[in-house]
């Protein structure tokens, strides 16, 4: 069987999740917009999952459903742009959902200032501040980091934007937050924030935009006028009801998951004990289920193909494999070019056990030293 | 109706041979055009598709002129061998504008209107039609064409397509290409199906060190130059042993050369295993180090086969033109790692001496190297 300790990539489907997406593809598959009784009733199911769904993440503006976290982020990011110039403040290390969005708004003649982010791959506070002004439209940054783990205080730099310029929309991707640690859109206070289903082990093709009251969002795909206008295409009601059900699930688990993946992330320490030239990229304030490694000499593609022949599945620190190029990330926390190929990316889930881990920690050391023996050793 | 006229290349200069070459050619036309509905007929040096549907044309055209043997194609109007059908026919695909002339080929001498005349006749149909046309014999933007053949049908078209030449796939033995993912073996092989070999590829894969993508971009590359080789068969080596086991043992700065080594044994031993008679490279002189006349002369070494390096005199500029041509580049250059890139030398030895390869190689046993690469052999047939 294959152990995934890939979570961050996508999750498996929880099967009580899985029952509400079969009945809404199979039995009650009404479109929420005909006419029918039938139809009135599953418009109804999308009302209630979006109340439950902004009240398990404490906010009290607009939920708007769409495809995913791409759609979501493309949405809030080039639908929040009213003014015809100014600046966008945007973190390095942004997923490229966010980071490519914002950037191709620089061909419009906006210009794009990029802060720097912290060797743990959060984002520097100070300099993200700085980087704000009188004239700056936008400011988006990460809630969790998506390669390192890394936990922004999203409050505070909320506040310190809002506190330069109140008028600066401020954008959240929140798409390795929700369902893997607390989530409070109202404490946190930001315009738009972003989430994705298949990360909390519902389905894939589904996602959310949240839009704080007061702010406005122009929509980006016309049509049936779906969503208050906002995002029109046929609901995913199967994915809308699913997703409620499957955050209530997440949240649920959220202290007990805590303290098991920490728990997790020290056996695979202690199994790593003896290995030299590694590093942890994020260890303070990180998410509980993302542990992200760089291992000097060694490529990290390599190593997760040879935890494949294990039937373990991990990931890379980042997608990018062509030759030449760093990982955006990788440089942007700075780890010198020996040890920024080698970075993998564990990230666990309920569904992995503590055998697994024991497991994993054991091969991942033994992989770790038979690569280092091959690429070095003579 | 709607037919498309199919004509050879030089297979026509082969005396006794012609039978041989031109069931090649028709076979592959159809295995090309498998999956389509038509007819097919021979006619004087030339074939004839009939009773296609008529929507898929363009990308008939498009195969047909892809089959290596194949001149050009026209599709043409088939109609009776009247006056009226034929003049028709020549108005409706004869120009509007611009200078034209009619040309008429009389195979049925039964046929009573003599050429000359014919074309004269037609011309001066499409002219009363076409007031502004201005006939020039000499050199004319547009001919229309009016072909009188002796089963009673004209075929009456305007444009000549060009189509690959080459020889037909078949008829010009079996050989073993190395497929490394890269820009130039896909050409290379493209180069040598057009001179009509029958062509199988080994691609050599080092998992973990490379990706499970990077073995399918090669079968993607595969099924690309597919179109032009008509059938497709990769022997998929795991060469990570022979690798670590070279990492190990040799010198870095001669990996390369002894890796290329290994390759040709294994690539040979697959060739004759399935009656080959050649192995081809995609190698250009000097572009990389493993590319020089002294490290081609290392790997050549170890070959009793002959090898073909069909790119050896290109430049990388018209290697790239081909690639775009034959749709291979877009694929090639997908950011996957092959196998030579991984333990890459710093600085790899340019002029190897075959005497220095030969000593450094001995440490290693070649043989059972060779032997166990060769018992993780996954065949794959391209569909």
């Amino acid at each position: 069987m294959i152990q995934y300790f890939d979570n961050c990539a996508t999750t498996q489907v929880d099967p009580e999740v899985l029952q509400i997406l079969n009945k809404y593809h199979t039995e009650t598959f009404f479109n929420p917009s005909a006419r029918s009784t039938f139809s009135l009733k599953i418009a109804n199911d999308i009302s209630v999952a979006r109340e439950k769904l902004l009240k398990l993440l404490g906010g009290n503006g607009e939920l708007v459903f769409t495809s995913g976290g791409t759609e979501s982020d493309n949405l809030g990011i080039l639908g929040c742009i009213r003014k015809k110039s100014g600046n966008i403040v945007v973190t390095a290390s942004e997923h490229s959902a966010v980071f490519n969005t914002v950037t191709s708004l620089a061909n419009k003649g906006y210009e794009i200032r990029q802060t720097k982010v912290n060797s743990d791959g959060s984002i520097d506070i100070d300099d993200f501040v700085a980087h704000v002004d009188n004239d700056t439209l936008l400011a988006c940054f990460m809630h969790v980091n998506n390669e390192t783990g890394a936990i922004n205080d999203i409050k505070r730099i909320n506040t310190l934007v809002k506190n330069i310029n109140p008028n600066t929309v401020t954008f959240c991707d929140g798409v390795q937050a929700v369902g893997k640690i607390p989530v409070n859109l109202n404490y946190l206070g930001v315009d738009l924030y972003t989430f994705s289903s298949h990360k909390f082990h519902c389905t894939k093709g589904a996602g959310a935009l949240y839009i704080k009251k007061g702010v406005r969002v122009n929509p980006q795909v016309l049509g049936g006028g779906q969503e208050k206008g906002i995002r029109s295409g046929t609901e995913y009601v199967g994915a809308i009801v699913a997703m409620a059900k499957a955050v209530e699930i997440a949240n649920s688990l959220l202290s007990d998951n805590g303290y098991i993946f920490n728990n997790y992330k020290n056996i695979i320490r202690n199994a790593l004990a003896d290995i030299p030239n590694f590093k942890e990229n994020c260890v303070e304030n990180c998410s509980p289920s993302i542990m992200s490694l760089a291992f000097a000499d060694i490529k990290g593609e390599v190593l997760l193909h040879m935890l494949e022949q294990y039937d373990i599945v991990v990931g890379t620190g980042s997608a990018c494999s062509s030759k030449n190029k760093q990982s955006r990330i990788a440089k942007a926390i700075g780890l010198t070019p020996n040890y920024s190929e080698g970075v993998i990316r564990i990230s666990f889930s309920k569904f992995n056990t503590l055998d697994q881990v024991k497991n994993l920690a054991e091969k991942l050391a033994f992989c770790v030293k038979s690569l280092r023996k091959t690429m070095l050793g003579k | 109706m709607q037919v498309l006229i199919i004509r050879y290349s030089e297979i026509h200069l082969k005396g006794n041979n012609r039978e041989f070459f031109e069931n090649a050619l028709i076979t592959n036309i159809k295995t090309a055009l498998k999956g389509y509905t038509f007819d097919f007929s021979r006619s004087n040096a030339r074939y004839v598709i009939r009773n296609f549907d008529t929507m898929l044309l363009d990308d008939i055209v498009d195969v047909v002129t892809n089959v290596f043997g194949v001149h050009s194609v026209s599709v043409a109007e088939e109609v009776e061998s009247n006056y009226q059908a034929i003049s028709q026919a020549a108005l409706a695909i004869a120009p509007t504008t611009g200078t034209f002339k009619v040309n008429t080929n009389r195979a049925d001498k039964r046929f009573p209107i003599p050429s000359m005349k014919l074309s004269a006749d037609v011309g001066g149909d499409i002219l009363e039609q076409h007031p502004d046309l201005k006939v020039d014999l000499m050199n004319p933007q547009h001919v229309v064409n009016i072909d009188i053949r002796e089963n009673g049908k004209t075929f009456v078209y305007s444009k000549v397509i060009k189509a690959v030449n080459g020889m037909p796939v078949g008829t010009g033995g079996k050989a073993v290409a190395m497929l490394s993912g890269g820009i130039d073996s896909p050409v290379a092989v493209y180069m040598m199906a057009k001179r009509g070999m029958t062509i199988r590829c080994v691609h050599f894969h080092s998992f973990p060190y490379t990706s499970m993508q990077a073995k399918q971009k090669v079968l993607d590359l595969a099924k690309l130059v597919k179109k032009y080789t008509l059938r497709m068969t990769v022997d998929v080596v795991s060469f990570t042993e022979i690798q670590t086991a070279i990492h190990e043992q040799c010198p870095e700065d001669y990996m390369i050369t002894i890796m290329r080594r290994f390759m040709m044994r294994i690539a040979e031993k697959i060739a004759k295993n399935y009656g080959g008679g050649a192995v081809i490279t995609g190698e250009s002189l000097g572009q990389v180090a493993s590319q020089t006349l002294e490290s081609i002369t290392s790997t050549n070494s170890v070959a009793t086969l002959p090898v073909f390096r069909p790119l050896i005199g290109f430049d990388k500029d018209q290697i790239i033109e081909i690639a775009q041509q034959i749709g291979t580049f877009e694929t090639s250059i997908l950011p996957y790692e092959d196998c030579c890139t991984i333990f890459l030398p710093k600085k790899p030895v340019t002029k190897p001496r075959l005497s220095a390869v030969e000593k450094i190689e001995s440490v290693l046993d070649v043989e059972t190297l060779v032997n166990n690469a060769m018992q993780t052999i996954e065949t794959i047939v391209i569909e």
